[in-house]
């Protein structure tokens, strides 16, 4: 019987060495172990690789492999930053052997190792893109001189201060921000704040 | 007459069931060694009853609590940062890193100094 060659990327010898201990005990799989992409380079090509989330650039490097991304308390944009690296499933490192065991020997099967949580995150941050992305979308109408005054409006400028910043007249930014309003679809300067500072936020997360 | 020397007594908390057995296996050839899975319990009160020499955790809630017993009964304590990928010993009010990614051999180093430096000769 053909062993399933599993490789084991991760930068932590102890843990590599506790998962090892583990997958050795089991007849029909083989580990191989590597700290970085350099080692992986030396080894033939497993056929799942289990790698440390911050291994997950390499997702693509390691060509037909199923790829299997883990950590510690993942969160949810790197769960679904895996994903869409090309990543076959997402585990915590808190699985026990018995999970771990039955999760790799299901994968050939096309079983995509996700548990309930892990998937609700990843549904959670899909939402977050849809919404980072509608705002973005609602933001690009905005010219570049009305980004400039919505962008003093969200730090909660008044109209002559922001006036006297931007070197234009109060007037001209009373105009700015009725157009900031109706373009935005919104009724108040607090509430085209508040988008504003969502898109900075959203820009956080995702940077 | 020979005198027999007794190994220290060290437990472990674990919370990452993959890395518990190697733990255990890396400290065996220097203490006698018992591993208990600790999710939200009582460590402190484990600990307690248990009075061991020396402790080994591998999770930062178990460290937190590990360490007010450390610091009370003046065990030593080793934390396994899986997450940071350090090694931190317990000193005072705070942690030393060691240098190094955890390995076997430097918890077991880690865990011996932190011992054999307390033990009156």
């Amino acid at each position: 019987m053909r062993r399933t060659r599993v490789l084991l990327l991760d930068p932590l010898p102890l843990f590599r060495a506790g998962v090892r201990g583990h997958l050795v005990e089991e007849s029909d799989f083989e580990v191989v172990e590597a700290g970085s992409l350099e080692e992986v380079r030396r080894l033939e090509p497993p056929d799942i690789a289990l790698v440390d989330s911050a291994f997950v650039h390499a997702v693509e490097a390691l060509g037909d492999a199923c790829v299997v991304v883990w950590s510690f308390a993942p969160e949810s944009h790197e769960v679904l930053a895996a994903i869409q690296a090309g990543a076959d499933g997402y585990l915590h490192k808190e699985i026990s052997s018995h999970g771990l065991v039955r999760a790799l020997r299901a994968l050939p099967q096309g079983e995509a190792p996700l548990s309930r949580d892990l998937a609700a995150a990843m549904i959670e941050a899909l939402h977050g893109q849809e919404a980072h992305s509608q705002v973005q979308a609602r933001l690009a109408v905005l010219s570049a001189r009305e980004r400039e005054v919505l962008e003093l409006v969200a730090l909660g400028a008044r109209n002559a201060s922001i006036a006297e910043s931007l070197s234009i007249s109060e007037f001209t930014v009373k105009r700015h921000v009725q157009n900031i309003l109706g373009k935005l679809g919104v009724a108040s300067r607090s509430a085209a704040g508040a988008i504003y500072r969502s898109a900075l936020d959203e820009s956080a997360v995702t940077a | 007459m020979t005198s027999v020397a007794v190994k220290p007594f060290v437990v472990v908390l674990s919370h990452v069931p993959l890395v518990t057995d190697v733990i255990v296996d890396a400290l065996e050839e220097i203490a006698d060694v018992r591993a208990f899975t600790v999710q939200n319990g009582d460590t402190v009160g484990l600990l307690r009853s248990l009075r061991p020499d020396a402790i080994v955790v591998d999770g930062p809630e178990a460290a937190e609590s590990a360490a007010r017993y450390a610091r009370a009964a003046d065990v030593p304590l080793v934390f396994v940062a899986l997450r940071e990928r350090k090694l931190r010993v317990l000193e005072g009010d705070g942690w030393r890193d060691e240098v190094g990614r955890p390995s076997i051999e430097s918890l077991r180093n880690a865990l011996a100094q932190a011992i054999y430096r307390r033990t009156p000769a």
